[in-house]
């Protein structure tokens, strides 16, 4: 007895001797992130890189659907990956509460080259705490082959040149056409049988944040001490909108086919004109375009006042609690190289988020593919990226999931024509700021 | 087991049985572990927890503070949503138990009848919608309410009627739900046609000589006879009304402005859109009471009403 005892102690001290050993030397990362099978197979050859340059294992967690949801679960069993992709509207809200590093090292570091301010997630201190691996700038896509059978101007990618709103309304009433060939306005037209729109505003806060500061509104004022949505500036945006659907019957209401078509079988089916969405959609669009030679082009928003785009980007960061912070942000340094994403850049579904990219001609001709961006690219995205863009508020503020629970669904009544917008902002504007107030009050701003 | 009980006191070999019978006890309650050890640690400890959560300012990251009832005060008398989404789900729950217990029961009624040929073949095809995932329901009922090209309102416009906005209009979105709820009552009517196979003959045909016509023959025999499968299918309809969630999060997410904001989509998007655990966690028990004070009063107004057979009334 005595012996095998003697003989288990042994064994354990060699075993937890050659675990010490080994812990010590290999480092295994875990990235999380989500995305569909091509997404998947890019970031798996990005993290395979990453092993063989630095002999750093990385466990991959692919979670497609829910993860938000999963990533809430693991923070609160402590379980959290080293670094990975995060959702856009709660990055800022992880890291007031401390879940993300600062990023500011990486961005300092001298290999890393220098991004766009307009991806940059900032805290309540003013750090860096993420930074998005795709620029998606807000603008215009159009079907060119409509625009020649109506015998209207395409619309002006250049920013100097955007479309005020009313020649934007004007443009669009040219190209709605009732059952008969009518048009809005003209003797007879019927709102009831549209066969084309001129043109549709996808109901998202990132598409109407640009459209409302392009009138000196929007959904928090410039210095984001309050909410902006109640400003006159800013109702005058939200009529307009509602009245492109329910007064100019130029865009299709939530409920009509058109609404629920994808960009491609809009297009089509010359069922809409013009489709204010995000650049991902160069993508679809492109391979579209390949597989049934459905034309496309892109263009500046129309504006109210001065031309304002905006802009979206899921951040890379890295999670508070991880044991390996500078391999994490030495990963996050891998998965932002845009040589490394190329695939995505040239399929149309992402933009650089580096400067470089978007001032060095080299680097533009290495972006822009044949077959994928469409002719106006150069103007319409990447020079409207640079001098127009004002980055969505998620970059900034904590809450705006909360703030969008509220404002958008009372939108709904004014675009089924049931209130003004006045009323419908007037419905939420006390609780949007009191949700708003009692954020701030929690980052002691 | 029951061989055994009654073979005890008069067998010699009572000591050879009875460890028997302990060894069959001893694997009786090995064989039940599992069952009541995930029940006590996968619900009653996350009740608890939840339960206790609710009186914390808990957001996953870091420390909670207790908070007392503040959550509670917060949610009954400040909560821009919380009234609004018990009177959808609180419509949604009566309104389909309502329409999806008539359609089964008349559904089961039919099927009942001895004269009816290829009763297999019926009871599949009304059965068959329970068994689609929810989120596949939920997908093609979007398309059959789309009211500009949806199958509704086609037929709507193909005899003159007016069309309907149905999930897109703020009045119509809930009562389109209930109206989806009772396509999935498959399930119910199984077990209304197991209850209704148990009515007596004998009684119908009694009814029958005394002249007492259909109507007669269902309020008087068979509503009795069936009480106890009513009661249950209402119960578990109302709990089931209260659970909804999936209509919410794939059709309309809670729109428009709100119409169709059932209270578990609220808990939901409390909880993993706005990280607010504790909050979330005293809206749920909020729910979990009213609930139980629905399920009490079924209980209090119906329970007594409920035939069991003559030996137990």
């Amino acid at each position: 007895m005595k012996k095998l005892l003697i003989a288990l102690l042994m064994l354990t001290m060699i075993t937890t001797m050659f675990t010490m050993g080994t812990s010590a030397e290999e480092i295994t990362l875990t990235f999380s992130g989500w995305g569909d099978a091509n997404e998947k197979a890019a970031i798996e050859a990005i993290l395979n890189k990453f092993t063989e340059d630095t002999g750093i294992k990385v466990e991959y967690l692919y979670v497609p659907d829910d993860y938000i949801t999963k990533l809430t679960t693991m923070a609160a069993s402590g379980e959290l990956p080293d670094a990975g992709y995060m959702t856009e509207p709660d990055c800022i809200q992880w890291a007031n509460e401390g879940m993300l590093e600062d990023m500011t090292p990486l961005l300092e570091s001298e290999s890393f080259s220098q991004k766009l301010e307009s991806n940059q997630f900032i805290d309540k201190n003013g750090n860096v705490v993420g930074i998005s691996m795709a620029n998606e700038t807000i603008i215009l896509y159009y079907n060119p082959t409509y625009f020649d059978q109506m015998g209207v101007a395409y619309p002006p990618s250049n920013a100097a040149d955007a479309w005020t709103w009313e020649e934007f309304v004007d443009v669009c009433r040219q190209l709605t056409v009732d059952g008969n060939g009518l048009h809005p306005g003209e003797e007879g037209f019927d709102p009831d049988n549209i066969k084309s729109y001129g043109v549709k505003i996808p109901k998202a806060s990132s598409i109407y944040e640009p459209l409302l500061r392009s009138n000196g509104g929007g959904i928090y004022t410039e210095d984001f001490s309050d909410i902006a949505l109640d400003r006159p500036e800013s109702i005058e945006v939200f009529q307009a909108l509602a009245d492109l659907i329910q007064v100019e019957h130029v865009a299709p209401s939530p409920s009509d086919a058109a609404s629920n078509m994808d960009m491609a079988s809009c297009f089509l089916s010359n069922s809409v004109g013009m489709i204010i969405d995000g650049q991902w959609s160069i993508m679809s669009m492109a391979a579209a375009k390949e597989e049934d030679g459905i034309d496309f082009d892109v263009a500046v928003l129309p504006k109210f006042d001065t031309p304002v785009t905006g802009n979206t980007g899921g951040p890379c960061v890295v999670f508070k609690g991880s044991k390996h912070v500078d391999e994490a942000m030495k990963l996050c340094e891998y998965i932002l190289t845009t040589d490394y994403v190329m695939t995505f850049i040239n399929g149309g579904l992402w933009q650089p988020t580096t400067l470089d990219w978007y001032t060095n001609e080299d680097m533009i001709a290495k972006w822009l593919t044949e077959g994928v961006h469409p002719k106006h690219y150069r103007e319409a995205v990447i020079d409207y990226t640079l001098n127009n863009l004002q980055k969505n508020s998620f970059f900034t503020v904590g809450c705006t999931a909360q703030i969008d629970n509220l404002f958008l669904p009372a939108l709904d009544t004014a675009i089924l024509g049931e209130t003004t917008a006045q009323e419908s902002i007037d419905s939420v504007i006390e609780e949007c700021r009191r949700v708003y107030k009692e954020y701030l009050a929690s980052i002691g701003a | 087991m029951s061989k055994a009980k009654s073979s005890l006191p008069v067998s010699g070999k009572l000591h050879g049985m009875s460890q028997m019978r302990r060894n069959e006890i001893i694997a009786g309650y090995l064989f039940f572990l599992p069952t009541i050890f995930g029940i006590l640690l996968l619900t009653y400890g996350q009740m608890i927890y939840s339960f206790v959560i609710s009186f914390t300012d808990w957001n996953v990251f870091g420390s909670s503070k207790f908070v007392g009832l503040q959550n509670y005060v917060q949610l009954l008398t400040q909560d821009f949503f919380f009234w609004k989404a018990m009177k959808v789900t609180l419509t949604y729950a009566f309104g389909s138990v309502l329409l999806t217990q008539a359609v089964a029961l008349l559904m089961a009624m039919l099927l009942n009848n001895k004269h009816l040929h290829g009763k297999a073949i019926f009871r599949t095809i009304f059965y068959v919608p329970s068994i689609v995932p929810a989120v596949a329901s939920c997908l093609l009922w979007s398309w059959m309410f789309n009211p500009d090209y949806g199958l509704f309102n086609a037929a709507l416009s193909a005899v003159g009627l007016p069309k309907s906005a149905w999930i897109y209009a703020e009045s119509s979105a809930v009562p389109s739900m209930i109206l989806m709820s009772a396509w999935g009552c498959g399930a119910t009517m199984v077990v209304y046609l197991a209850g209704l196979s148990n009515v007596p003959t004998t009684l119908l045909e009694a009814v029958e000589i005394d002249g007492g016509g259909v109507w007669v023959k269902f309020w008087n025999i068979t509503v009795p006879m069936i009480s106890p499968v009513l009661f249950y299918n209402t119960l578990m309809g109302v709990i089931g009304g209260f659970m909804t969630f999936t209509n919410a999060y794939v059709m309309t997410n809670g729109g428009p402005n709100n119409a169709t904001l059932f209270v578990n989509f609220l808990i939901y998007r409390t909880a993993f859109g706005n990280n607010k655990f504790g909050y979330a966690s005293a809206l749920a028990w909020i729910v979990f009471v009213v609930l139980a004070t629905c399920t009490l009063a079924i209980f209090k107004f119906f329970g007594k009403k409920v035939y069991y057979g003559s030996a137990e009334n």
